[in-house]
Order: structure tokens, then C-alpha cells, then sequence
């Protein structure tokens, strides 16, 4: 096996079986053959480990190995993402971190990371090390360019649509939902296009849905719409825009809205391409239901 | 009674407009999303939202309803002439603009656009209410930031009188902040919280920068009345709404705010990290008074660590920043007199005290706490016959301000200074 396909059917693998991943690791250091393949490992290393099954020990052990392989750079490009790594796994671990000796941007990115590891096991400080990287982000007032932008919208983005999932959210739970996916929207319209900042109110009004604030997320759901139609997008993004707004108006009782934009979003699903029909026609059906 | 109102006949309803846009913003919907459930186009929309039609037909009402979730008579208006200003209304409102302060007032700082606006409002028929009423807001907010209080004053009576009479929940919630800040400077703690709290639970129809600052205000009020824990909270809400919205100025103001409210309460290591934000997120947002604030708080920070040089630094930036913006007032003094106490220069800091008080004459919340740091100052300079009657004074102050909390701290003090003074049992000094 090469290290593209066991990367590719870790990934595949990792969702319903982290554990399992985990444990084949240590066969894809034996296939590493540059820094670029070593990060890739890296990635998949911290996201199981730190994020799936909360084992941060067990993920900064695997860290540490990767570093005593040839192609590790300690000053170059491995180097800085496994401290990054590190000092995120140390932080969700509880310990202290070497924060103070990285830049402000790899800080943010730190406490971003940190607190997606920490999101399903201790909301609350999830939400702490979240606020504390806005903070700093407001704070250090980096430029557009600078890739903790990314870092806080992914981060926010994955965080949200993780705990919109989870059934009997505690309140913690819940405030720090709506949280990561503002902080998605805020960042992706700084560091995104027009589509991904979009696709940030689309979660937006998915999030407030969830929380049971209908008036919010029918501002998110329209805010979604129009950013679509200023920009001339796709029929898929006109879809799952209409899909929100109409998810929303059924909830509220609604049946006029929700019969328009259910008719809204049948002809944005005629639009679509054949092979985009077959997975969104859940969606669909989802609303009309 | 106004003279134009269009004829409702069985086929139309008089529109209240003023409960339509409370309505919508409550359910969060956008003017295009409306009009098109609807099935009319948005400008009709637009118009029916600001009240530039005063009849609407009884189909469209009826589709308005079933949207909104409402009925119909929730729609119509229960007296026509509620929604416009009556002639008696726009009379007052001339003979507002005719008084010269209002020109004086506005023309330094260039709100001619208000002037503008005042004057061609004054002169339309069937003037919405809640125009008038928003224009008497800004009017309100455009003196308070000159310090023209007694003015303020006048125009945040009228903006709320409009905004009561036509129920428009927006206005009133920012006619209630504008209220709640001059109570607060006239040292009417109990009514300020009173409207602080009333605008906030109007947050569904505000801006959520506008709650922050009700909850900001809030918390500022509580602690300067000895809530600490109250006002943290207030605080800490209005830190969470800053987050991602706030502007660089907003953030100073709530972090300065949060760290004078841990020195308040004696907690220095818990203040300097606000301290530090507060000053970063000034200079960030080029918020020159935040700048200068920002260092007299590390001043103290650095004074109540017994770290002199420093302190005297950061007062010299402070007061240095204040003297350029031509700024002088009492609550600066406090921090001023504050930082040469602690540094053993009790009779600058008296004397700075002193100017501090004359300064705060007007303001009683500012005055009180002058006098708490007088009676500190005057004990540690070993005077304790002076210490016991500014004490008596400071004592006096917070009660008229309802601070029970500090006033049973001042009053521990006094105790300690003379027998005769009754002493609450339990209570902590402050520092």
C-alpha cells in the first residue's frame, strides 16, 4: 500500500472507527517518505487522536515520534504545525503549553484547536479557550491573509455543526454552538469568498434552528439567500438556502413561507446537476416532509 | 388632529405601523421575505413599515396576519392620530428649533444634518410619531456628548413621550439607555439600573452592540454602587456580545470597565489582564481617551504593586493624553490621587483630590468616590480627625447614591477612627 491510499482509507475510516485508525497509524509512518507526507500524517494523527477520541496523551506520544523521523524540519514547516499540534493536545489535556514562545497567530490557531478537541467532552472550557482566541484575534489584529482566519472558521464551522447534531445539548453546549458558528461567519468573511461566507449564515440559521431561536435563524436563513442571489450562485446554493429559510418557517407554523420556499427550492433542485440530485434530494424530502 | 388622513372604508384597515415594525423585528424577518409571502413588492412593504401609508387593504392585511402570526385588528391602529404627531407635537417641536441653544448645540460638532432634518420634519403634515421621536433621540445623544445635560434632558423626554405614545419598541429601547445615563450622572443610581434593565429586556428590537452597551452601562452602574458580583455579570454579558461585534472602542471601554471594577474590589492581578486589553484594543481603534484611561488604570495597577517608576510612568502617559484632548474631570483625579497615595505623596494627592472634587460637583457618583479615596489619603497621612469627616461626607454621598455596601465598608473605617461611630458588624474595608 502506498501513503496516498492509506490516507485516503484512514479518512474514510476514521468517522465510524477512530480507534481502529489510531492503532494503524504506526503503519503509515513506515510509508512516509517527505515533510509534506509526514504533515499529512500529522493532521490525521492530532484530528483522531485530539478530536475523536479525546486520547491527548496518546496523541502528543505520536507526535512525538513523528518528530525523530528523517523528514521532520524542526525549523521548518513540520516543525512549527507538530508545535502547534503539541501545544493543542497539551491544552485540552489540561496541562501547561508553551504558548508564550509562539507567534500570536500560531497561539490563536493553538486555542482554536484546543478547544475543537475539547468541544464534545468539556464544553465549558471549549468555550473559554474559543473566547480566549477571539480575544487575542481581535487583539493582534492580523491581516486578512493570515492563516488563523482559516483556523477560526473551519474550527468554528466543524465545532457548530458537531454539536447541532448532538441530541439533549446542555446549555454550555448550546452557547458555545452559536459561538463557533459566528465566529465562522466573522472569519470567513474576512478570509473567505462570497461563497463561504454564505455557506457560514447557511450554518448560522441551521445553528439558531437547533438552539430554538426561529427569528435568528430566519435572519441567518435570509441573509444566506441573499448573499446567494448578489452573487448569481448555483442552483445548489440557492437549494440549501431555501432549505433553511423553509425548515424554519415550518418551524415557526408558518405554512405560507413554508410552502414558498419548499416551491423555491424544488425549482433550485431542477436546476441541479444529475449527479448533485442524488445526494440533495434528501434535503428535499427533508423539507417537504 | 392631523389633517390629511386618508378615508378608511369597510375594504381597508388604518395601519399601525408602529406594531407592524416591532413585529417584524421580533420575528426577524427581512422586508423582501415579507413582501414576497405576501405577494406584493417590497417597496409597498417599505411604506407600510414607515408609516407613509395609512390605510392598507383588508386582503393584504389579512396575508399580513397570517405571516405574522397575529390577527388582524393586532394590525389596526386602536386610535388613528395615536401613530402621527399631533399638531400640538410639531408647535413644540418649532419652538424647540427656534431656541438658539439648539443651534450652538449642534452646529460645533456639525450635526447640521440633524438641524436639516428637524426643520423639514417640523414642516410635513401627518408627521409619523416615531420620526419625530427619533429625531428628539439623536437630538438627546448630540447634547449628552457635549455635557449639555439639562438639555439632553428635555429632548430624551420627548423622544421617550413619542416612543411610548406610538409604541415603537426600538426607539424606546435607546431613549431608555439615554434616560438610564443621565439618571446615572445625576446620581439617581436606582432609576438608572431601573432603565438600564427596562431597555434590555427590549433586546429583540435593538441592535446587539446597543444591548451590549445597556448591559455595559449596567454593570459600570452596579459597581460603582458596591455590586461587584452584579455588575461582573452585566459586564461579562456585554464582553460576550463585544466579541465578535464590538468595535475596538466598545472592547476598551468593556475591558477598562472590567478592570476598575477588580481594583474596585481590591483584586490587582485580576485587573491587570483587562487593563492590558483595554489599552491594546484603544490603540488598536486609535480611541485616544481609551488610551489615556488605559494608562491611569495601569497606573494604579502598578502603584497598589508598590512598583513606583512604573506607575509614575503610566500616570505622566495618562494625564499627558488627557491634557491633549483638553479633558478635565473628576473621575481622573480619583485615579490621579489614587497613585501619589499609594505612593506616599499625600498632600499632591489631596490637593489633586481636591480639584477632583470641584470638578465632580454635578456628577455625585464621581464625587463620592472622591471623597472615599480623601478619607484613605488623609488616614494614611496620619490625620484622623479630617479622615473621620470626609469619611462622614463619603458616607453621606453613597447613601444618597443607595449604595449600602460601600457605605457599610465606609462605615467600619469610621468606626476604627472613633469609638463614637457605630460600627456594622462584618464589614470589610475597602481598599
Amino acid at each position: 500500500m502506498d501513503f496516498d491510499t492509506f490516507m485516503a482509507k484512514a479518512w474514510d475510516d476514521h468517522a465510524t472507527d477512530a480507534a481502529a485508525v489510531a492503532r494503524r497509524l504506526d503503519d503509515g509512518i513506515a510509508l512516509i517518505g517527505d515533510e509534506a507526507q509526514l504533515n499529512r500524517l500529522m493532521h490525521l494523527g492530532q484530528h483522531v487522536y485530539g478530536e475523536h477520541l479525546a486520547e491527548w496523551r496518546n496523541g502528543v506520544s505520536f507526535l512525538e515520534r513523528l518528530t525523530t523521523l528523517p523528514p521532520f524540519v524542526r525549523e521548518g514547516a513540520s516543525g512549527q504545525a507538530q508545535r502547534r499540534a503539541f501545544a493543542g493536545l497539551q491544552l485540552a489535556q489540561g496541562e501547561d503549553a508553551e504558548l508564550g514562545e509562539l507567534s500570536a497567530s500560531d497561539r490563536i490557531r493553538v486555542l482554536a484547536m484546543a478547544s475543537s478537541h475539547l468541544a464534545a467532552h468539556d464544553s465549558a472550557r471549549a468555550c473559554r479557550l474559543l473566547e480566549e482566541a477571539l480575544d487575542l484575534a481581535q487583539r493582534a489584529d492580523l491581516p486578512a491573509d493570515d492563516p488563523m482566519h482559516r483556523t477560526l472558521a473551519a474550527t468554528g464551522n466543524n465545532l457548530a455543526c458537531t454539536l447541532e447534531e448532538k441530541p439533549d445539548r446542555s446549555a454550555e453546549e448550546r452557547a458555545l454552538m452559536i459561538l463557533a458558528a459566528q465566529t465562522a461567519r466573522h472569519h470567513w468573511a474576512i478570509a473567505g469568498t462570497w461563497l463561504e461566507t454564505e455557506r457560514a449564515e447557511y450554518r448560522l440559521a441551521n445553528t439558531w434552528l437547533q438552539a430554538g431561536d426561529l427569528a435568528r435563524a430566519r435572519e441567518h436563513a435570509q441573509a444566506c439567500l441573499e448573499i446567494v442571489a448578489a452573487n448569481d450562485g448555483a442552483a445548489l446554493e440557492r437549494l440549501f438556502g431555501w432549505e433553511a429559510l423553509g425548515l424554519v418557517e415550518r418551524a415557526a407554523g408558518n405554512a405560507t413561507g413554508h410552502a414558498q420556499a419548499l416551491a423555491r427550492a424544488r425549482e433550485a433542485f431542477a436546476e441541479l446537476e444529475e449527479s448533485d440530485k442524488s445526494w440533495c434530494a434528501a434535503s428535499i424530502d427533508k423539507l417537504a416532509a | 388632529m392631523p389633517k390629511f388622513l386618508p378615508p378608511v372604508n369597510a375594504t381597508a384597515i388604518t395601519l399601525n405601523s408602529a406594531w407592524l415594525r416591532n413585529r417584524v423585528a421580533e420575528l426577524g424577518l427581512k422586508q423582501w421575505w415579507l413582501a414576497e409571502q405576501i405577494g406584493v413588492d417590497k417597496k409597498t412593504v417599505i411604506r407600510w413599515l414607515h408609516g407613509h401609508v395609512r390605510s392598507i387593504q383588508l386582503n393584504n392585511a389579512t396575508a399580513l396576519a397570517d405571516v405574522l402570526a397575529c390577527r388582524v385588528e393586532d394590525l389596526e391602529l386602536p386610535r388613528e392620530a395615536v401613530d402621527l404627531a399631533s399638531a400640538d407635537d410639531q408647535r413644540a417641536a418649532a419652538a424647540l428649533l427656534a431656541t438658539s441653544s439648539l443651534l450652538d448645540t449642534l452646529g460645533p460638532i456639525g450635526e447640521w444634518n440633524v438641524i436639516e432634518r428637524l426643520l423639514k420634519a417640523v414642516a410635513v403634515p401627518d408627521l409619523p410619531l416615531h420620526v419625530l421621536g427619533t429625531i428628539y433621540h439623536r437630538l438627546s445623544i448630540a447634547c449628552w456628548r457635549q455635557s449639555k445635560l439639562a438639555e439632553a434632558a428635555v429632548y430624551n423626554r420627548a423622544a421617550l413621550d413619542a416612543a411610548e405614545r406610538c409604541g415603537d419598541k426600538a426607539l424606546l429601547g435607546g431613549a431608555l439607555g439615554t434616560r438610564a445615563n443621565l439618571h446615572h450622572w445625576r446620581g439617581e443610581c436606582a432609576q438608572a439600573q431601573a432603565r438600564w434593565r427596562e431597555g434590555i429586556a427590549l433586546a429583540r428590537f435593538l441592535e446587539p452592540t446597543v444591548v451590549a452597551g445597556l448591559h455595559n452601562n449596567l454593570g459600570m452602574e452596579l459597581y460603582e454602587t458596591g455590586e461587584f458580583e452584579a455588575g461582573e455579570r452585566e459586564l461579562l454579558k456585554a464582553r460576550d456580545l463585544y466579541l465578535l461585534n464590538g468595535t475596538p472602542m466598545q472592547r476598551s471601554i468593556n475591558h477598562g470597565a472590567l478592570a476598575i471594577l477588580e481594583l474596585r474590589r481590591g483584586e490587582v492581578d485580576a485587573a491587570a489582564p483587562h487593563a492590558e486589553a483595554a489599552s491594546a484594543h484603544a490603540q488598536r481603534g486609535d480611541y485616544r481617551r481609551g488610551v489615556a484611561m488605559g494608562a491611569l488604570v495601569l497606573a494604579d495597577i502598578h502603584a497598589r504593586r508598590g512598583e513606583s517608576g512604573a506607575a509614575l510612568e503610566a500616570l505622566a502617559r495618562g494625564k499627558a493624553g488627557f491634557a491633549r484632548m483638553e479633558i478635565e474631570e473628576g473621575f481622573n483625579r480619583e485615579f490621579e490621587g489614587r497613585v501619589l497615595r499609594l505612593l506616599g505623596r499625600y498632600e499632591d494627592a489631596l490637593a489633586v483630590l481636591d480639584d477632583g472634587l470641584r470638578l465632580a460637583a454635578e456628577f455625585p457618583v464621581e464625587k463620592a468616590w472622591l471623597l472615599h479615596e480623601r478619607v484613605l489619603t488623609q488616614q494614611a497621612r496620619g490625620d484622623p480627625d479630617a479622615a473621620l469627616n470626609s469619611a462622614r461626607q463619603a458616607i453621606g454621598a453613597f447613601e444618597k447614591l443607595g449604595a449600602p455596601r460601600i457605605v457599610e465598608a465606609l462605615q467600619a473605617m469610621a468606626a476604627r477612627m472613633s469609638p463614637r461611630v457605630p460600627r456594622a458588624d462584618g464589614a470589610k474595608p475597602l481598599t
